[in-house]
């Protein structure tokens, strides 16, 4: 069983601007409207390095830049875990399309952004952090295995770590081979359980037990739940928004594994 | 950090199947690298290409898995009667308690590849046959290894590019130290697909000679595949020992998506982190394979940090010229060269080097030597600036 604290929230998602809006839609507060998601310019790269960033880099450093905020941490210090199943799935079938032609001109810049740790590289240049920085995917697991991933880091390395989970649908035809939904970030600070402040406490353990998992009570949100690996943790999110008593939530992990996390108010 | 076992180990590469072809290869000086023959692909390139993986499809309950890269997966799990190890782990421990963290930067894309080379005309839908989840997504690997071992713990699929499979240590060691898991299968896979072979070429790294690191005319990479695994067990709950991990290291370079830090920031940082976990000295280091790929800037940045962490004459060798650059396998492949060195004795020599650089600092011989290897450093680094340094030790 691992511990630790929430220290900073960010979130972008469709009719999901910031975390102050998600949480008074996950919260009950406010009722959920779709819309479009439009993730800001990242700050801290240059000219050439801010053109050459795509909309999922943009949709997950957005995420990041606001935990970070939101805990006043400073980015340059924090380890970095992100959470993809897919990475730039846009730049793949890019790709793909090219390598299906004669010529097979593949683009140098498209070649590589397309590493599954694009994301994490274009962050580590932005907040000028020589931390450790790792790119983790587990198909729709995705969420759990790199929130564990970073908690396992908190605890061992007994400092901040933060921990983004993004996810930005292919375009067809891979969609269709791949439903993920709409495209969805979100970020946390976590630090070590002893650390004062914060918005909540957390504890993880992982059992295989196959036991009943846990779905998001605010119904509009279940048929994201369902495609993006990033939404698996709209339960966890919820039970922060409401910040009443300690709840505790199965994440699905696995085909019977389950990361039980237990969500107190500090 | 308290060492952990590596108990069980294996690997598959273009020097051979399993860790005596690959020591045997090894001694011999062996390149295992031939002229670019892989699919259609029309590159003036050599590779490192396994044998065998055409005719080792993989059947079964796990069939809908079948592409390149689970198949030299499966030749992995096969090979050093690995698989045997683990299934004795999982009686042990429970299957549950056992975590699998593999590294891969590709994974199954040739299946992307060839499906997007079948598309139907009109519509532009793929194939029905393609199965996207069990070949081409990143965590297929790890999926298919999953199944096959029948293990039930925590699994995660570490994707840095080239420092993939030596992350993978990291995070183990950091899921047993927290009590999530006892044990843990680590490893990784990565397969040729036009992809890396073209998009290399892309960015004029490929070499059209076989590579030739750290000698004065090196110009560029030779891509391989390769897998393999290592079971990482407590001290006190192994039973036996092929090497022990020492320590970690691990940084971002925070400088370009596929350029190395001019002063190599990041690698220089990635070492010495990984000396200050096992509370180790330079000196006690006795040799230092080398990410050594053979294109200009990497190999004469990493000479440059490794002499600033370990000082001029340090004992290294890069074995790319052997196996090609074997991309996210890189990790769990050397430090397969790095355990066969302190088992058997001997130096790795720097297989096609004619003349080592002239600016060179660090001692880089052809020839594998015989020496006593007690403690050995692997160096990994990724596109990203993503860069992991393993220390091993030798278990006598």
């Amino acid at each position: 069983m691992i511990e630790a604290r929430i220290a900073g929230i960010g979130l972008l998602g469709p009719g999901l601007p910031d975390w102050p809006t998600a949480r008074r839609v996950l919260s009950g507060a406010a009722d959920y409207a779709p819309g479009d998601v439009v993730p800001p310019v990242p700050d801290g790269l240059s000219p050439r390095e801010r053109r050459r960033t795509s909309f999922a880099v943009r949709l997950a450093l957005a995420a990041a830049a606001e935990a970070v905020r939101d805990a006043h941490e400073d980015a340059a210090r924090l380890p970095t875990v992100f959470g993809w199943a897919h990475g730039d799935g846009v730049i793949v079938q890019r790709l793909l399309e090219t390598l299906a032609t004669p010529e097979r001109y593949v683009s140098p810049t498209d070649f590589h952004n397309s590493v599954h740790n694009v994301a994490v590289g274009y962050w580590a240049i932005a907040s000028g952090s020589h931390e450790p920085c790792s790119s983790i995917a587990a198909a729709m697991d995705t969420y759990p295995a790199s929130l564990l991933k970073a908690l396992a880091e908190v605890h061992c390395a007994g400092r901040s770590v933060l921990h983004i989970a993004c996810e930005a649908p292919f375009d067809e035809p891979l969609y269709s081979a791949c439903p993920t939904g709409a495209p969805l970030a979100l970020a946390m600070v976590l630090t070590p359980p002893q650390e004062a402040g914060g918005i909540a406490r957390i504890r993880a353990d992982y059992r295989a037990d196959g036991g009943n998992v846990t779905k998001p009570a605010t119904a509009a949100l279940r048929p994201l739940w369902e495609l993006n690996p990033a939404a698996r943790a709209f339960p966890l999110l919820e039970a922060v928004a409401r910040a009443c008593a300690a709840q505790t939530m199965a994440i699905p992990y696995g085909p019977e594994g389950r990361l039980h996390v237990t969500v107190a108010p500090c | 950090m308290r060492p952990l076992v590596l108990s069980a180990l294996s690997t598959v590469n273009a020097l051979g199947i399993g860790l005596d072809a690959t020591a045997r290869g090894l001694r011999e000086n062996r390149s295992g690298l031939r002229f670019c023959d892989y699919e259609d692909a029309r590159l003036d390139t050599y590779i490192g290409r396994v044998d065998g993986v055409e005719q080792a499809p993989i059947e079964g309950a796990l069939a809908r898995y079948d592409c390149r890269n689970n198949r030299i997966a499966q030749m992995a799990l096969r090979a050093d009667g690995f698989a045997d190890v683990v299934a004795a782990a999982a009686g042990r421990y429970g299957a549950d308690r056992i975590a699998l963290i593999l590294g891969t930067s590709t994974s199954g894309l040739r299946e992307g590849e060839r499906a997007f080379a079948r598309r139907a005309p009109g519509t532009g839908a793929l194939p029905a046959e393609f199965c996207f989840t069990e070949t081409q997504d990143h965590h297929s690997l790890t999926a298919f290894v999953q199944g096959y071992l029948g293990l039930r713990g925590p699994a995660a699929t570490v994707s840095t590019a080239c420092s993939s499979s030596a992350k993978v240590f990291a995070d183990a060691a950091q899921l047993i130290d927290a009590g999530i898991c006892d044990a843990a299968v680590v490893g990784g896979a990565d397969s040729l697909c036009l992809l890396t072979l073209y998009g290399f070429n892309s960015l004029e790294l490929t070499a059209g000679t076989p590579c030739c690191p750290n000698d004065a005319a090196r110009s560029g990479i030779s891509i391989g595949e390769a897998a393999g695994f290592a079971l990482l067990e407590r001290a006190e709950a192994a039973g036996g020992a092929v090497a022990l991990l020492l320590g970690y290291g691990e940084s971002a370079d925070a400088h370009h998506m596929s350029a190395p830090h001019p002063e190599g920031l990041g690698a220089e940082l990635a070492m010495r982190r990984a000396l200050e976990m096992a509370d180790l000295a330079p000196g006690a280091v006795d040799y230092v394979n080398e990410h050594g790929t053979g294109s200009r800037q990497n190999d004469q940045v990493e000479d440059a940090a490794i002499a600033r962490v370990f000082g001029d004459g340090m004992r290294s060798s890069s074995t790319k010229g052997a196996t090609g650059h074997t991309l996210g396998a890189a990790g769990i492949l050397e430090v397969a060269v790095c355990c066969l060195a302190m088992r058997h004795g001997f130096i790795p020599g720097n297989v096609n080097l004619q003349t080592l650089d002239p600016a060179f600092r660090c001692r880089v011989e052809a020839a594998t030597a015989a020496g006593t290897v007690r403690h050995a450093l692997n160096n990994s680094f990724g596109f990203g600036g993503s860069n992991c340094s393993i220390l091993l030790g030798s278990p006598q």
